[in-house]
């Protein structure tokens, strides 16, 4: 049985996120594909809380742009 | 952690977890965070010079986009009545969604990671997309 195809919604996050750069794209993929915690991300990337917090919010702010 | 150049592909499994897991974060995420930016240009707080992404939070919030997340985060409450919650005091709603995910009140980093266990209903989901392009579809 063939799998339905993923919705325009998802796929619209998804294209959004990969014209970002990095490391915003590193962090999507890591916490929303990957489902990896976010502070082995953060720990990964070598970023401080602080910093961490800011790119994961211009991320969000870009998506919820990028979907308006 | 992968590069994340290279393209996902429909029968990428990645997207799968996506579609089943990271989306919801994803989503509430989102809801949590224009919220959250609400919530800073009422107390005259702006990090950087995001007054105008702040301010673009709040208009997503107000769209078709913006009512359809909200509804797959607060299924229980109107889109509308939701809105108008959140733009009379945005710190409430982030106190109550932050309790209601296990979190520190106000706290909006890993704001998902207490919902990120749950998987989505595609149909739920379906019902969250707004006015995209059909060429993602």
């Amino acid at each position: 049985m063939s799998r339905p195809p993923p919705t325009p919604f998802a796929m619209r996050l998804i294209a959004a996120s990969q014209a970002l750069r990095s490391p915003e794209a590193e962090i999507f993929q890591a916490i929303y594909i990957q489902g990896e915690r976010e502070e082995g991300v953060r720990r990964q990337l070598g970023m401080t809380e602080t910093e961490f917090a800011l790119k994961k919010s211009g991320l969000l702010r870009t998506l919820a742009a990028a979907v308006h | 952690m992968s590069n994340f150049s290279a393209p996902i592909e429909c029968d990428d499994p990645s997207l799968v977890f996506f579609l089943q897991h990271g989306a919801r974060g994803l989503i509430f995420d989102l809801v949590f965070q224009s919220i959250e930016d609400i919530a800073r240009e009422r107390r005259g707080v702006c990090v950087s010079d995001d007054a105008r992404e702040q301010q673009c939070s709040a208009r997503w919030l107000s769209s078709e986009t913006g009512h359809k997340c909200l509804s797959f985060v607060m299924p229980d409450a109107s889109p509308r009545e939701a809105v108008a919650r959140i733009f009379a005091d945005p710190q409430a709603v982030i106190d109550a969604m932050a309790k209601r995910s296990s979190l520190p009140q106000g706290q909006a980093h890993g704001a998902s990671e207490g919902l990120s266990e749950a998987t989505v209903d595609l149909g739920v989901l379906e019902q969250a997309q707004a006015a995209c392009s059909p060429t993602f579809g």
